[in-house]
Protein backbone atom coordinates (compact mmCIF):
# COMPACT_ATOMS: atom_id res chain seq x y z
CA UNK A 1 0.00 0.00 0.00
CA UNK A 2 1.55 3.26 -0.96
CA UNK A 3 2.44 5.90 1.73
CA UNK A 4 0.11 8.39 0.68
CA UNK A 5 1.50 12.17 2.06
CA UNK A 6 -1.13 14.10 3.99
CA UNK A 7 -2.64 16.32 1.94
CA UNK A 8 -5.19 19.28 2.80
CA UNK A 9 -6.50 21.55 0.09
CA UNK A 10 -7.38 25.14 0.42
CA UNK A 11 -9.11 27.05 -1.55
CA UNK A 12 -6.21 30.69 -2.41
CA UNK A 13 -7.19 34.14 -0.63
CA UNK A 14 -7.49 37.07 -3.55
CA UNK A 15 -9.46 34.25 -6.17
CA UNK A 16 -12.48 35.80 -7.61
CA UNK A 17 -14.97 32.77 -8.00
CA UNK A 18 -18.48 32.58 -9.32
CA UNK A 19 -20.27 29.64 -10.65
CA UNK A 20 -22.03 30.34 -13.96
CA UNK A 21 -24.63 27.98 -15.20
CA UNK A 22 -22.78 24.87 -13.82
CA UNK A 23 -19.21 26.22 -14.17
CA UNK A 24 -17.07 27.57 -11.97
CA UNK A 25 -15.34 30.41 -13.30
CA UNK A 26 -12.09 31.86 -11.55
CA UNK A 27 -9.57 34.21 -12.03
CA UNK A 28 -6.56 34.79 -10.14
CA UNK A 29 -6.47 39.08 -9.75
CA UNK A 30 -2.82 38.41 -9.07
CA UNK A 31 -2.00 37.13 -12.50
CA UNK A 32 -4.89 38.07 -14.26
CA UNK A 33 -5.22 34.76 -15.42
CA UNK A 34 -8.74 33.31 -16.08
CA UNK A 35 -10.00 29.59 -15.66
CA UNK A 36 -12.94 27.73 -16.27
CA UNK A 37 -13.61 24.34 -14.36
CA UNK A 38 -15.81 21.42 -15.39
CA UNK A 39 -18.50 19.78 -13.11
CA UNK A 40 -15.71 17.73 -11.14
CA UNK A 41 -12.82 20.32 -11.02
CA UNK A 42 -15.77 22.59 -9.53
CA UNK A 43 -16.35 19.75 -6.96
CA UNK A 44 -12.89 19.83 -5.44
CA UNK A 45 -13.07 23.50 -5.14
CA UNK A 46 -15.82 23.98 -3.27
CA UNK A 47 -15.18 20.84 -0.98
CA UNK A 48 -11.62 22.54 -0.55
CA UNK A 49 -11.86 24.32 3.01
CA UNK A 50 -8.33 23.67 4.20
CA UNK A 51 -10.12 21.42 7.08
CA UNK A 52 -10.49 17.96 4.62
CA UNK A 53 -7.94 16.18 3.62
CA UNK A 54 -7.85 15.83 -0.25
CA UNK A 55 -8.38 11.55 0.19
CA UNK A 56 -11.71 12.76 1.90
CA UNK A 57 -12.72 14.70 -0.54
CA UNK A 58 -12.90 12.40 -3.03
CA UNK A 59 -14.23 9.36 -1.28
CA UNK A 60 -17.62 11.62 -0.49
CA UNK A 61 -17.58 13.63 -3.48
CA UNK A 62 -15.80 12.03 -6.48
CA UNK A 63 -16.45 8.30 -5.83
CA UNK A 64 -19.70 7.69 -5.62
CA UNK A 65 -21.16 11.02 -7.48
CA UNK A 66 -19.41 10.29 -10.57
CA UNK A 67 -18.58 6.25 -10.06
CA UNK A 68 -14.84 5.82 -9.84
CA UNK A 69 -12.96 3.61 -7.98
CA UNK A 70 -10.57 4.99 -5.09
CA UNK A 71 -7.40 4.73 -6.40
CA UNK A 72 -8.59 6.15 -9.89
CA UNK A 73 -10.04 8.98 -8.33
CA UNK A 74 -7.42 9.52 -5.86
CA UNK A 75 -4.60 9.47 -8.41
CA UNK A 76 -5.90 11.70 -10.72
CA UNK A 77 -7.42 13.94 -8.35
CA UNK A 78 -3.59 14.27 -6.96
CA UNK A 79 -2.42 15.22 -10.00
CA UNK A 80 -5.15 17.71 -10.42
CA UNK A 81 -4.62 19.55 -7.53
CA UNK A 82 -0.68 20.10 -8.39
CA UNK A 83 -2.07 21.80 -11.57
CA UNK A 84 -4.11 24.03 -9.52
CA UNK A 85 -1.88 24.70 -6.94
CA UNK A 86 0.96 25.67 -9.73
CA UNK A 87 -1.90 28.54 -10.82
CA UNK A 88 -2.50 29.74 -7.22
CA UNK A 89 -5.50 28.98 -7.46
CA UNK A 90 -5.22 25.91 -4.73
CA UNK A 91 -3.19 25.52 -1.48
CA UNK A 92 -1.83 22.40 -0.62
CA UNK A 93 -0.79 21.70 2.80
CA UNK A 94 0.31 19.06 5.01
CA UNK A 95 -1.52 20.35 8.55
CA UNK A 96 -4.87 22.22 8.41
CA UNK A 97 -5.58 25.49 6.79
CA UNK A 98 -7.27 28.25 8.88
CA UNK A 99 -9.31 31.18 7.25
CA UNK A 100 -9.99 29.76 3.84
CA UNK A 101 -12.12 32.05 1.70
CA UNK A 102 -15.82 30.91 0.50
CA UNK A 103 -16.09 29.15 -2.54
CA UNK A 104 -18.31 32.08 -4.44
CA UNK A 105 -21.45 29.53 -4.85
CA UNK A 106 -24.25 30.97 -3.65
CA UNK A 107 -26.93 28.88 -2.21
CA UNK A 108 -30.35 30.33 -2.64
CA UNK B 1 5.46 49.28 -50.94
CA UNK B 2 7.83 48.45 -53.68
CA UNK B 3 10.84 49.88 -51.64
CA UNK B 4 10.25 53.13 -50.78
CA UNK B 5 9.58 55.02 -47.65
CA UNK B 6 5.90 56.39 -47.15
CA UNK B 7 4.96 59.01 -45.34
CA UNK B 8 1.08 58.51 -43.75
CA UNK B 9 -1.11 60.50 -41.68
CA UNK B 10 -2.50 58.62 -38.15
CA UNK B 11 -5.82 58.99 -36.93
CA UNK B 12 -7.58 56.65 -33.92
CA UNK B 13 -6.03 56.96 -30.09
CA UNK B 14 -5.02 53.25 -30.09
CA UNK B 15 -1.40 53.94 -30.18
CA UNK B 16 -0.88 56.83 -26.88
CA UNK B 17 1.51 57.87 -26.06
CA UNK B 18 3.87 56.63 -28.53
CA UNK B 19 1.73 58.01 -31.98
CA UNK B 20 -1.04 60.54 -31.47
CA UNK B 21 -3.62 61.22 -33.85
CA UNK B 22 -2.85 63.64 -36.79
CA UNK B 23 0.94 62.56 -36.41
CA UNK B 24 2.81 61.81 -39.40
CA UNK B 25 4.72 58.57 -39.61
CA UNK B 26 7.40 56.92 -41.44
CA UNK B 27 6.63 53.41 -43.01
CA UNK B 28 9.71 51.76 -44.78
CA UNK B 29 9.34 48.04 -46.37
CA UNK B 30 10.73 45.28 -44.44
CA UNK B 31 11.47 41.65 -44.24
CA UNK B 32 8.61 40.16 -42.13
CA UNK B 33 11.39 37.39 -40.49
CA UNK B 34 13.35 40.99 -39.10
CA UNK B 35 10.60 42.12 -37.31
CA UNK B 36 10.47 41.59 -33.65
CA UNK B 37 7.64 42.39 -30.61
CA UNK B 38 7.83 45.35 -29.74
CA UNK B 39 7.70 47.22 -33.49
CA UNK B 40 5.34 48.82 -34.54
CA UNK B 41 4.28 47.88 -38.24
CA UNK B 42 1.65 48.77 -40.73
CA UNK B 43 -0.99 46.57 -42.10
CA UNK B 44 -4.15 45.83 -43.99
CA UNK B 45 -7.13 44.78 -42.19
CA UNK B 46 -10.91 44.80 -43.74
CA UNK B 47 -9.88 47.59 -46.07
CA UNK B 48 -7.95 49.72 -43.48
CA UNK B 49 -4.67 50.51 -42.91
CA UNK B 50 -3.76 50.21 -39.30
CA UNK B 51 -0.06 50.41 -36.94
CA UNK B 52 0.04 48.78 -34.14
CA UNK B 53 2.78 46.93 -31.87
CA UNK B 54 3.68 43.63 -32.39
CA UNK B 55 3.14 41.95 -29.03
CA UNK B 56 3.99 37.97 -30.21
CA UNK B 57 5.18 36.13 -32.84
CA UNK B 58 5.03 32.38 -33.84
CA UNK B 59 4.86 29.91 -37.05
CA UNK B 60 2.16 27.18 -35.46
CA UNK B 61 1.62 25.78 -38.82
CA UNK B 62 4.56 27.14 -40.44
CA UNK B 63 3.61 29.81 -41.57
CA UNK B 64 4.28 32.61 -39.82
CA UNK B 65 1.57 34.57 -37.37
CA UNK B 66 1.59 38.18 -36.25
CA UNK B 67 -0.04 39.52 -32.99
CA UNK B 68 -0.42 42.97 -32.73
CA UNK B 69 -2.15 45.28 -29.90
CA UNK B 70 -2.69 48.92 -30.25
CA UNK B 71 -1.26 49.84 -26.69
CA UNK B 72 -3.85 51.81 -25.43
CA UNK B 73 -6.75 48.87 -25.80
CA UNK B 74 -7.79 45.54 -23.81
CA UNK B 75 -7.28 43.01 -26.50
CA UNK B 76 -4.82 41.96 -29.05
CA UNK B 77 -6.05 42.19 -32.48
CA UNK B 78 -6.96 39.37 -35.01
CA UNK B 79 -3.89 38.05 -35.97
CA UNK B 80 -1.97 39.10 -38.77
CA UNK B 81 -0.20 37.20 -41.53
CA UNK B 82 3.09 38.04 -42.68
CA UNK B 83 1.37 38.88 -46.36
CA UNK B 84 -0.36 41.26 -44.54
CA UNK B 85 2.51 43.36 -43.48
CA UNK B 86 2.59 46.62 -45.18
CA UNK B 87 5.96 48.51 -43.76
CA UNK B 88 7.42 49.18 -40.70
CA UNK B 89 7.19 52.40 -38.59
CA UNK B 90 10.51 53.82 -38.31
CA UNK B 91 9.69 57.49 -37.36
CA UNK B 92 7.29 59.95 -36.45
CA UNK B 93 6.65 63.07 -36.77
CA UNK B 94 4.33 65.95 -34.63
CA UNK B 95 4.31 69.67 -35.05
CA UNK B 96 7.63 70.03 -36.71
CA UNK B 97 9.37 67.63 -34.26
CA UNK B 98 10.26 64.50 -35.62
CA UNK B 99 11.66 60.94 -33.56
CA UNK B 100 12.34 58.10 -34.32
CA UNK B 101 10.45 54.84 -33.29
CA UNK B 102 12.39 52.16 -31.27
CA UNK B 103 11.36 48.95 -30.46
CA UNK B 104 10.02 49.67 -26.91
CA UNK B 105 10.16 46.46 -24.87
CA UNK B 106 6.13 46.46 -23.26
CA UNK B 107 6.08 44.57 -20.29
CA UNK B 108 3.29 41.85 -20.12
CA UNK B 109 1.85 44.56 -17.37
CA UNK B 110 1.83 47.73 -19.69
CA UNK B 111 -1.99 47.02 -21.03
CA UNK B 112 -4.76 48.77 -20.06
CA UNK B 113 -6.99 45.95 -19.36
CA UNK B 114 -5.40 44.17 -16.01
CA UNK B 115 -8.64 41.72 -16.20
CA UNK B 116 -7.28 39.41 -18.49
CA UNK B 117 -3.87 38.81 -19.21
CA UNK B 118 -3.06 35.75 -21.04
CA UNK B 119 -6.41 36.47 -22.93
CA UNK B 120 -6.36 34.59 -26.14
CA UNK B 121 -7.21 31.52 -25.10
CA UNK B 122 -8.80 31.23 -21.20
CA UNK B 123 -8.05 27.56 -19.86
CA UNK B 124 -10.72 25.34 -19.41
CA UNK B 125 -9.25 22.72 -16.88
CA UNK B 126 -10.64 19.37 -16.38
CA UNK B 127 -10.69 16.59 -14.11
CA UNK B 128 -9.72 13.86 -16.35
CA UNK B 129 -10.52 10.33 -15.23
CA UNK B 130 -10.10 7.47 -17.51
CA UNK B 131 -13.32 6.50 -17.34
CA UNK B 132 -17.14 6.90 -17.49
CA UNK B 133 -17.82 10.49 -16.41
CA UNK B 134 -21.31 10.68 -18.72
CA UNK B 135 -23.54 13.29 -19.35
CA UNK B 136 -26.03 12.44 -17.19
CA UNK B 137 -23.61 12.70 -13.81
CA UNK B 138 -25.84 16.13 -12.42
CA UNK B 139 -28.77 13.24 -12.15
CA UNK B 140 -26.65 11.10 -10.70
CA UNK B 141 -24.59 13.74 -8.06
CA UNK B 142 -24.92 12.76 -4.54
CA UNK B 143 -25.37 15.99 -3.10
CA UNK C 1 0.07 65.10 -1.80
CA UNK C 2 -2.93 66.91 0.11
CA UNK C 3 -0.88 70.21 0.39
CA UNK C 4 -1.47 70.35 -3.64
CA UNK C 5 -5.01 69.26 -3.66
CA UNK C 6 -6.16 71.63 -0.61
CA UNK C 7 -5.54 74.50 -3.12
CA UNK C 8 -8.30 73.13 -5.82
CA UNK C 9 -11.27 74.52 -5.29
CA UNK C 10 -14.76 73.99 -6.87
CA UNK C 11 -14.45 76.85 -9.80
CA UNK C 12 -17.63 78.92 -10.62
CA UNK C 13 -16.69 78.75 -14.65
CA UNK C 14 -16.06 74.90 -14.24
CA UNK C 15 -17.25 72.82 -17.03
CA UNK C 16 -19.50 70.31 -15.87
CA UNK C 17 -19.63 66.45 -17.76
CA UNK C 18 -22.18 63.95 -17.44
CA UNK C 19 -21.39 60.37 -18.37
CA UNK C 20 -23.53 57.90 -17.80
CA UNK C 21 -25.51 59.57 -14.39
CA UNK C 22 -21.52 59.83 -13.23
CA UNK C 23 -20.94 64.05 -13.22
CA UNK C 24 -17.38 65.37 -13.09
CA UNK C 25 -15.87 69.11 -13.38
CA UNK C 26 -13.41 70.37 -15.15
CA UNK C 27 -11.48 73.47 -14.84
CA UNK C 28 -8.96 75.18 -17.00
CA UNK C 29 -7.18 79.22 -17.19
CA UNK C 30 -6.72 78.53 -20.92
CA UNK C 31 -9.94 79.62 -22.43
CA UNK C 32 -8.70 77.69 -25.65
CA UNK C 33 -8.95 74.87 -23.76
CA UNK C 34 -11.97 75.97 -21.75
CA UNK C 35 -13.26 76.06 -25.41
CA UNK C 36 -11.79 72.79 -26.91
CA UNK C 37 -13.73 70.58 -23.88
CA UNK C 38 -16.92 72.40 -24.85
CA UNK C 39 -16.95 71.49 -28.20
CA UNK C 40 -15.57 67.72 -27.73
CA UNK C 41 -18.45 66.89 -24.79
CA UNK C 42 -21.16 69.14 -26.36
CA UNK C 43 -23.63 66.75 -25.84
CA UNK C 44 -22.39 65.66 -22.35
CA UNK C 45 -21.78 69.30 -20.83
CA UNK C 46 -24.58 69.89 -17.50
CA UNK C 47 -24.73 71.72 -14.61
CA UNK C 48 -22.61 70.91 -12.06
CA UNK C 49 -24.96 69.40 -9.62
CA UNK C 50 -23.33 66.69 -7.10
CA UNK C 51 -19.81 66.05 -9.17
CA UNK C 52 -18.20 62.48 -8.25
CA UNK C 53 -14.95 64.32 -9.33
CA UNK C 54 -13.63 67.53 -9.71
CA UNK C 55 -10.34 68.44 -11.54
CA UNK C 56 -8.16 71.40 -11.74
CA UNK C 57 -6.09 71.13 -15.48
CA UNK C 58 -3.03 72.64 -15.44
CA UNK C 59 -1.50 73.21 -18.95
CA UNK C 60 2.33 72.46 -19.80
CA UNK C 61 4.64 73.61 -22.37
CA UNK C 62 6.77 70.35 -21.72
CA UNK C 63 5.13 67.42 -20.54
CA UNK C 64 6.69 67.15 -17.38
CA UNK C 65 7.43 62.96 -17.59
CA UNK C 66 11.08 62.53 -18.87
CA UNK C 67 9.69 59.27 -20.80
CA UNK C 68 7.36 60.51 -23.34
CA UNK C 69 6.46 57.13 -24.22
CA UNK C 70 5.82 55.79 -20.47
CA UNK C 71 2.98 53.47 -20.51
CA UNK C 72 -0.08 54.32 -18.05
CA UNK C 73 -0.10 52.78 -14.28
CA UNK C 74 -2.65 53.70 -11.97
CA UNK C 75 -2.10 53.16 -8.87
CA UNK C 76 -3.54 54.28 -5.22
CA UNK C 77 -1.02 55.49 -2.76
CA UNK C 78 -1.23 57.66 0.20
CA UNK C 79 -5.16 57.79 0.03
CA UNK C 80 -5.20 58.94 -3.39
CA UNK C 81 -5.12 57.46 -7.15
CA UNK C 82 -2.19 58.14 -9.24
CA UNK C 83 -2.57 58.34 -12.71
CA UNK C 84 0.29 58.81 -14.77
CA UNK C 85 1.17 58.58 -18.68
CA UNK C 86 3.80 59.59 -20.90
CA UNK C 87 1.16 62.59 -21.98
CA UNK C 88 -0.06 63.30 -18.44
CA UNK C 89 -0.20 63.48 -14.76
CA UNK C 90 -3.10 63.02 -12.10
CA UNK C 91 -3.61 62.88 -8.61
CA UNK C 92 -7.05 62.62 -7.50
CA UNK C 93 -8.09 62.34 -3.48
CA UNK C 94 -11.40 59.86 -4.24
CA UNK C 95 -12.53 61.00 -0.43
CA UNK C 96 -12.90 64.86 -1.31
CA UNK C 97 -13.56 64.13 -5.01
CA UNK C 98 -10.61 66.84 -6.16
CA UNK C 99 -7.68 66.36 -8.60
CA UNK C 100 -5.09 68.12 -9.85
CA UNK C 101 -3.82 66.96 -13.87
CA UNK C 102 -0.70 68.16 -15.34
CA UNK C 103 -0.85 67.58 -19.50
CA UNK C 104 -0.13 69.53 -22.68
CA UNK C 105 -3.01 71.60 -24.30
CA UNK C 106 -4.70 68.54 -26.49
CA UNK C 107 -7.62 67.05 -26.01
CA UNK C 108 -6.62 62.98 -25.91
CA UNK C 109 -5.05 63.22 -22.78
CA UNK C 110 -8.11 64.70 -20.32
CA UNK C 111 -9.68 62.07 -22.60
CA UNK C 112 -8.08 59.62 -21.38
CA UNK C 113 -8.24 61.06 -17.73
CA UNK C 114 -11.79 61.15 -17.83
CA UNK C 115 -12.04 57.04 -18.70
CA UNK C 116 -9.92 56.10 -16.14
CA UNK C 117 -11.71 58.06 -13.50
CA UNK C 118 -15.54 56.55 -14.90
CA UNK C 119 -13.82 53.07 -14.62
CA UNK C 120 -12.85 53.57 -11.34
CA UNK C 121 -15.85 55.14 -10.06
CA UNK C 122 -18.11 52.75 -11.91
CA UNK C 123 -16.90 49.21 -10.08
CA UNK C 124 -18.93 51.37 -6.80
CA UNK C 125 -21.62 51.20 -8.94
CA UNK C 126 -21.53 47.62 -10.17
CA UNK C 127 -20.80 49.08 -13.59
CA UNK C 128 -18.37 48.73 -16.32
CA UNK C 129 -16.60 50.44 -19.41
CA UNK C 130 -16.39 47.98 -22.66
CA UNK C 131 -14.38 47.90 -25.76
CA UNK C 132 -17.71 47.81 -27.43
CA UNK C 133 -19.96 49.78 -29.88
CA UNK C 134 -23.51 50.66 -28.68
CA UNK C 135 -26.41 51.91 -30.34
CA UNK C 136 -30.10 52.09 -28.94
CA UNK C 137 -33.26 50.22 -31.36
CA UNK C 138 -36.67 50.35 -30.43
CA UNK C 139 -35.64 51.59 -27.28
CA UNK C 140 -33.33 49.21 -26.16
CA UNK C 141 -30.03 49.09 -26.20
CA UNK C 142 -27.43 46.54 -28.10
CA UNK C 143 -24.16 46.43 -27.38
CA UNK C 144 -21.37 44.85 -30.03
CA UNK C 145 -17.90 43.79 -28.56
CA UNK C 146 -15.00 42.36 -30.39
CA UNK C 147 -11.39 42.96 -31.76
CA UNK C 148 -9.70 45.62 -33.37
CA UNK C 149 -11.27 44.74 -37.12
CA UNK C 150 -14.21 43.01 -35.78
CA UNK C 151 -16.80 45.02 -36.92
CA UNK C 152 -17.66 47.90 -33.96
CA UNK C 153 -16.80 51.14 -36.17
CA UNK C 154 -18.29 49.08 -39.44
CA UNK C 155 -21.54 48.01 -37.58
CA UNK C 156 -21.74 51.20 -36.22
CA UNK C 157 -21.15 52.80 -39.61
CA UNK C 158 -24.12 50.54 -41.25
CA UNK C 159 -26.73 51.38 -38.76
CA UNK C 160 -29.85 52.40 -40.42
CA UNK C 161 -31.23 55.91 -39.53
CA UNK C 162 -33.65 55.16 -36.89
CA UNK C 163 -30.71 53.13 -34.56
CA UNK C 164 -29.00 55.84 -32.00
CA UNK C 165 -25.54 54.99 -31.29
CA UNK C 166 -24.33 55.26 -28.25
CA UNK C 167 -20.46 55.01 -28.61
CA UNK C 168 -18.55 53.11 -31.46
CA UNK C 169 -15.64 52.23 -29.18
CA UNK C 170 -16.33 52.57 -25.36
CA UNK C 171 -19.64 51.25 -24.47
CA UNK C 172 -20.96 52.41 -20.26
CA UNK C 173 -22.80 50.03 -18.51
CA UNK C 174 -24.21 50.48 -15.45
CA UNK C 175 -27.10 48.77 -13.77
CA UNK C 176 -30.44 51.10 -12.53
CA UNK C 177 -33.39 49.40 -11.13
CA UNK C 178 -31.41 45.77 -11.39
CA UNK C 179 -31.09 45.95 -15.03
CA UNK C 180 -28.36 46.78 -16.67
CA UNK C 181 -28.50 49.99 -19.26
CA UNK C 182 -26.06 51.18 -21.92
CA UNK C 183 -25.23 55.22 -21.63
CA UNK C 184 -24.52 57.60 -24.48
CA UNK C 185 -20.81 58.34 -24.13
CA UNK C 186 -18.24 60.96 -25.72
CA UNK C 187 -15.65 58.57 -26.12
CA UNK C 188 -15.39 57.71 -29.63
CA UNK C 189 -12.97 55.39 -32.15
CA UNK C 190 -13.19 56.16 -35.32
CA UNK C 191 -16.23 58.05 -35.99
CA UNK C 192 -14.22 60.52 -34.10
CA UNK C 193 -17.92 61.32 -33.47
CA UNK C 194 -19.66 61.57 -30.08
CA UNK C 195 -22.38 59.08 -29.07
CA UNK C 196 -25.71 60.33 -27.99
CA UNK C 197 -26.22 61.38 -24.56
CA UNK C 198 -29.12 58.85 -23.41
CA UNK C 199 -29.75 55.77 -22.69
CA UNK C 200 -31.77 51.95 -22.77
CA UNK C 201 -31.42 48.87 -20.99
CA UNK C 202 -29.30 46.57 -22.62
CA UNK C 203 -31.22 43.91 -24.03
CA UNK C 204 -28.39 41.77 -25.68
CA UNK C 205 -24.60 41.61 -26.17
CA UNK C 206 -23.15 40.31 -29.91
CA UNK C 207 -19.85 38.91 -29.68
CA UNK C 208 -18.56 40.39 -33.56
CA UNK C 209 -16.78 38.11 -36.20
CA UNK C 210 -16.76 38.62 -39.71
CA UNK C 211 -18.18 35.60 -41.51
CA UNK C 212 -19.22 35.00 -45.23
CA UNK C 213 -22.95 35.04 -43.97
CA UNK C 214 -25.15 37.26 -41.26
CA UNK C 215 -25.75 34.41 -38.41
CA UNK C 216 -26.67 34.92 -34.92
CA UNK C 217 -25.17 31.37 -32.54
CA UNK C 218 -25.42 30.76 -28.82
CA UNK C 219 -22.21 31.32 -26.95
CA UNK C 220 -21.79 29.47 -23.91
CA UNK C 221 -21.32 31.41 -20.22
CA UNK C 222 -17.78 31.29 -19.81
CA UNK C 223 -17.15 32.20 -23.51
CA UNK C 224 -19.07 34.92 -22.45
CA UNK C 225 -17.77 35.84 -19.81
CA UNK C 226 -14.09 35.71 -21.18
CA UNK C 227 -14.88 37.35 -24.27
CA UNK C 228 -16.23 40.30 -21.67
CA UNK C 229 -13.50 40.68 -19.29
CA UNK C 230 -11.33 40.39 -22.61
CA UNK C 231 -12.57 43.84 -23.53
CA UNK C 232 -13.50 45.48 -20.07
CA UNK C 233 -11.56 48.68 -19.78
CA UNK C 234 -9.87 48.76 -16.20
CA UNK C 235 -6.72 50.21 -15.52
CA UNK C 236 -6.13 50.26 -11.92
CA UNK C 237 -3.67 47.87 -10.57
CA UNK C 238 -5.72 47.05 -7.75
CA UNK C 239 -6.28 42.98 -7.24
CA UNK C 240 -8.94 43.74 -4.95
CA UNK C 241 -10.93 45.90 -7.84
CA UNK C 242 -10.20 43.67 -10.55
CA UNK C 243 -11.95 40.52 -7.65
CA UNK C 244 -14.42 43.16 -8.07
CA UNK C 245 -15.06 43.77 -11.78
CA UNK C 246 -14.66 40.20 -11.99
CA UNK C 247 -18.09 39.81 -10.21
CA UNK C 248 -19.77 42.76 -12.10
CA UNK C 249 -19.20 41.01 -15.06
CA UNK C 250 -20.56 37.49 -13.92
CA UNK C 251 -23.32 39.54 -12.89
CA UNK C 252 -23.82 41.09 -16.77
CA UNK C 253 -23.58 37.45 -18.02
CA UNK C 254 -26.16 36.60 -15.84
CA UNK C 255 -28.37 39.02 -16.51
CA UNK C 256 -28.13 39.86 -20.38
CA UNK C 257 -28.36 37.44 -23.53
CA UNK C 258 -25.06 37.08 -24.60
CA UNK C 259 -24.82 35.60 -28.70
CA UNK C 260 -22.29 35.63 -31.60
CA UNK C 261 -22.74 37.54 -34.60
CA UNK C 262 -21.16 36.58 -37.38
CA UNK C 263 -21.68 39.14 -40.20
CA UNK C 264 -20.58 40.57 -43.88
CA UNK C 265 -20.42 43.75 -43.54
CA UNK C 266 -23.52 45.26 -45.35
CA UNK C 267 -26.58 47.05 -44.17
CA UNK C 268 -28.62 43.64 -43.83
CA UNK C 269 -26.70 42.61 -40.55
CA UNK C 270 -28.82 45.07 -38.82
CA UNK C 271 -32.07 42.57 -39.84
CA UNK C 272 -30.61 40.11 -37.41
CA UNK C 273 -30.34 42.46 -34.62
CA UNK C 274 -33.23 42.33 -31.51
Amino acid sequence: MENRQIKYVARSTAIAARMLDGEMMIMSPVDSTFFSLNEVASAIWQAADGQTLLADIVDSRICSAFGIDRETALRDAEEFVEQLAKHGILRICTTPVANTPPSGVFHR
Amino acid sequence: MAGRVIQLRLSGTSMMPTLWPGDLVWVKPVKVEKLAPGDVILFLRENRIMAHRIVGMDAPAGELVIRTRGDTLPAGDLPVRGSEVLGLVTAAQRFGTGWAISRTPRLASRILSRIVRRSDRFRHLLFTLNLKLSHNTRARRAW
Amino acid sequence: MSAVLASVSAAADAIAINIGGIVGTVHTESPFFRQMLLRHYHDFISLPAKPSFELEVELLEFPDNSDLDADLEVRFTGGCWHLRRGDFSVVWDPTSGRGKVRQTANPYSIDTVLRILHSLLLVGQRGFLLHAASAIRGGRAYVFTGLSGAGKTTISRLAPPHVTLLSDEVSYLRPLEGAFRAFGTPFSGELRQAGKNCAAPVAAIYLLDKGPQNCVSPVTPAEALHALMRNILFFADSAKLAGSVFQIACDFVMQVPVKRLTFVPDEHVWEMIG
